[in-house]
């Protein structure tokens, strides 16, 4: 089950802005704004996928039960690293030129919070010290609104430091907070301080309590774990799946498209069919199929079938029993495996924006895939319903149709233009540095001065076309 | 080219509707596909900026060919459409038809006045594959003052010559005012 929508506000919009220094091909500060329907864009390797791989860093070491030696959990479900030296930049700037590793996030009401690393041959990358506060991001940043603590600061520094915060000072003068160190915690740099015995918020005696301001106590690592990320690479044809258990609180661990099946029994299986009816919805206005059903064929095991017609609807047996259903869906009904990669593929796509709660993030790397050029632009309403709703999107295409239909939604006021942001990625040729070039979409669903190529393409290829078929034709004629 | 260099042209509607190689439904001169074709390409590669009245989009939107209605819609998506219909110079009609001699040719000049209007009151530049507009439009030369700051190109009559000049700029040359262009091109006929 998912969060009550009376509970969303707990989450906040979630994040709403990243900022990456030093990792890979982002060798200066990518600082890029996320909103409800983000667009990542731009040529093979031009660093879009770069973006987005240190918070799959983050969510991985975050999933893990291992408490890594260094910040990041390398290796996992989602980034396949052994050595720190493989993200970072490398560039042909001269050292004292180079930025060092840093992220950076701002999420939910004006929080922020970031992180700076260093990193060594043999050490590989250690935590160098916090970066943020409400007032570190861009121009407005300065000196004195960073954070500067390190482990080897005094208590008497640290304290100093934390009385730059709005809300720390308060705390400190009511109850008397005593400073005692930085620490680290995984990725994160915070302050270790001591609350004095006293008495609670009912009255009742509390013993002295050592408690952490970090950034991992604002809710971050929340919306970090909460990511749902449908990577490029899915699609798997497999004929049954495990059935999974489905976190209460949005958290997927691992491959999101594991729990697919499973989230669509739930959804099958629950008092309200809003979600069913809304993947139907989808899966038919992609001219994929009318209809989804999910089997259990054991305990551990269940099925994804879809009708045999695409016309003809899943057949609604109420009251008898699952088994009923079970059999009569075998005559009407093909698993999933037995057709095109098309509907395997983009069913991850589907299920994660409509099961994903507002400011949740979902990352999906190009949606687009496999599906004909209709369903690439009739796949922009969908995200456009899912952006709308409160979730955030960052999706990553190379589907000029789908930006295309994307604009259209703008245009069509189906979502506000400024509910949507496109980044357009671009890597130097000589330094191999990328730049990103970021358009907010004018009312009328147009970008303007964007330099994405989409059009360049297709006119380019058109003319090409039509000129080689006249020469052919002017040739046969003489 | 930079955006700064960027100019504004008139693009009449027989250049959409001559850039398809289907020369079935082509009304104009065989080879103007290619050439009209070629020339919304270089205005699309230069980052010039198309200029259409309501009339012209609506020619367009009758006529143009599927390559001319692509170009037209990357062209609306950056931002390279300007809207101007002209209407302080539709007063203009009047005197510019008062030189013309027959009821055909007033009605000629009359129906393709928008493009006059739209240039006037942008960058002064009209692409079309039109003879007898321009011809009627340097009769009237003499007596209206304002159509001599017209610019004239045409595809079909100039060929590639007339992509060139728009990957050279668009620029204002002497020899396309567009009395001039018709002395120059249409004097024989």
């Amino acid at each position: 089950m998912a969060i009550h929508p009376s509970n969303w506000h707990l989450f906040g919009p979630g994040i709403t802005r990243i900022a990456v220094t030093g990792f890979k091909s982002l060798a200066t500060k990518t600082d890029l704004e996320i909103r409800p329907l983000t667009v990542l864009a731009g040529a093979n390797s031009s660093g879009k996928s770069s973006f987005m791989q240190p918070l799959l860093l983050m969510k991985q070491t975050l999933e893990s039960d291992v408490n890594p030696a260094a910040p990041f959990l390398m290796s996992g479900p989602y980034t396949r690293y052994t050595q720190a030296r493989q993200f970072l930049s490398r560039t042909y700037l001269p050292r004292k030129e180079q930025s060092p590793l840093a992220f950076e996030f701002s999420f939910d009401e004006g929080m922020t919070a970031g992180m700076l690393y260093s990193a060594e041959a043999q050490r590989g990358v250690t935590i160098e010290r916090g970066l943020s506060i409400e007032e570190s991001w861009g121009s407005r940043s300065t000196e004195e609104s960073q954070w500067r603590i390190t482990t080897r600061s005094t208590p008497d520094e640290l304290r100093s430091m934390l009385l730059k915060f709005s809300s720390i000072p308060l705390m400190m003068g009511q109850v008397g907070f005593t400073v005692l160190s930085a620490v680290n915690s995984r990725f994160y740099q915070g302050v270790l301080y001591s609350a004095p015995a006293g008495e609670g918020p009912r009255g009742e005696a509390m013993g002295r309590r050592e408690l952490y301001h970090m950034p991992e106590n604002l809710g971050l690592n929340s919306h970090i774990r909460r990511m749902i990320y449908v990577p490029g690479l899915r699609g798997d044809q497999n004929r049954k799946w495990l059935f999974t258990e489905i976190s209460e609180q949005g958290f997927f661990e691992g491959p999101f498209e594991s729990y697919v099946p499973s989230l669509i029994y739930s959804w099958q299986h629950a008092d309200d069919t809003k979600r069913e009816d809304e993947l139907e919805a989808g899966l038919e206005l992609l001219g994929l199929a009318s209809s989804i059903t999910t089997m259990r064929v054991s305990e551990s095991e269940i099925e994804v079938l879809i009708p045999i017609a695409l016309e003809r609807s899943r057949p609604k047996i109420t009251g008898p029993s699952e088994a009923l259903l079970n059999i009569a869906v075998q005559y009407t009904h093909v698993n999933i495996a037995d057709v095109g990669l098309a509907v395997s593929t983009v069913l991850p796509v589907l299920v994660a924006l409509i099961q994903a709660d507002p400011g949740q993030l979902v990352y999906i790397e190009q949606p687009e895939l496999h599906l004909h050029p209709r369903a690439q632009w009739k796949l922009a309403q969908v995200l456009a319903q899912a952006a709308n709703r409160g979730v955030r999107l960052v999706i990553e295409t190379h589907s000029s149709l789908l930006l295309r239909g994307i604009l259209t939604q703008i245009a069509e006021s189906k979502i506000a233009n400024d509910k949507a942001i496109l980044h357009w990625f671009e890597r130097d040729s000589k330094t191999g540095i990328s730049t990103v070039h970021s358009a907010e979409p004018d009312p009328a669903g147009r970008v303007g001065d964007w330099p994405e190529d989409f059009g360049d393409v297709e006119l380019g290829s058109d003319n090409d076309y039509l000129n080689a078929v006249e020469n052919k034709m002017v040739a046969g004629t003489k | 080219m930079s955006w700064k260099n960027s100019k504004q042209l008139v693009v009449d509607a027989n250049v959409g509707q001559g850039s398809s190689n289907d020369k079935m439904f082509n009304p104009v001169l065989e080879d103007s596909g290619s050439q009209s074709r070629q020339c919304l390409q270089a205005i699309w590669e230069e980052r010039h900026v198309a200029v259409f009245s309501g009339n012209l989009r609506d020619e367009w939107g009758r006529h143009a060919s599927s390559y001319a209605k692509r170009w037209l819609r990357n062209m609306e998506q950056k931002c390279r459409i300007i809207e101007e219909d002209g209407e302080r110079f539709a007063e203009l009609a009047i005197p510019a038809c008062a030189c013309l001699s027959t009821a055909g040719e007033k009605a000629a000049l009359a129906k393709d006045l928008h493009l006059i209007q739209s240039a006037l009151a942008t960058g002064q530049l009209i692409l079309s594959n039109e003879v007898r507009f321009p011809r009627f439009v340097a009769l009237a030369c003499g007596a209206v003052q304002e159509l001599v700051s017209l610019y004239y190109a045409n595809p079909t009559v100039e060929g590639d010559r007339c992509r060139l000049w728009i990957k050279a700029g668009a620029e204002k040359d002497a020899d396309r005012r567009i009395d001039v262009w018709v002395e120059n091109h249409l004097k024989s006929d």
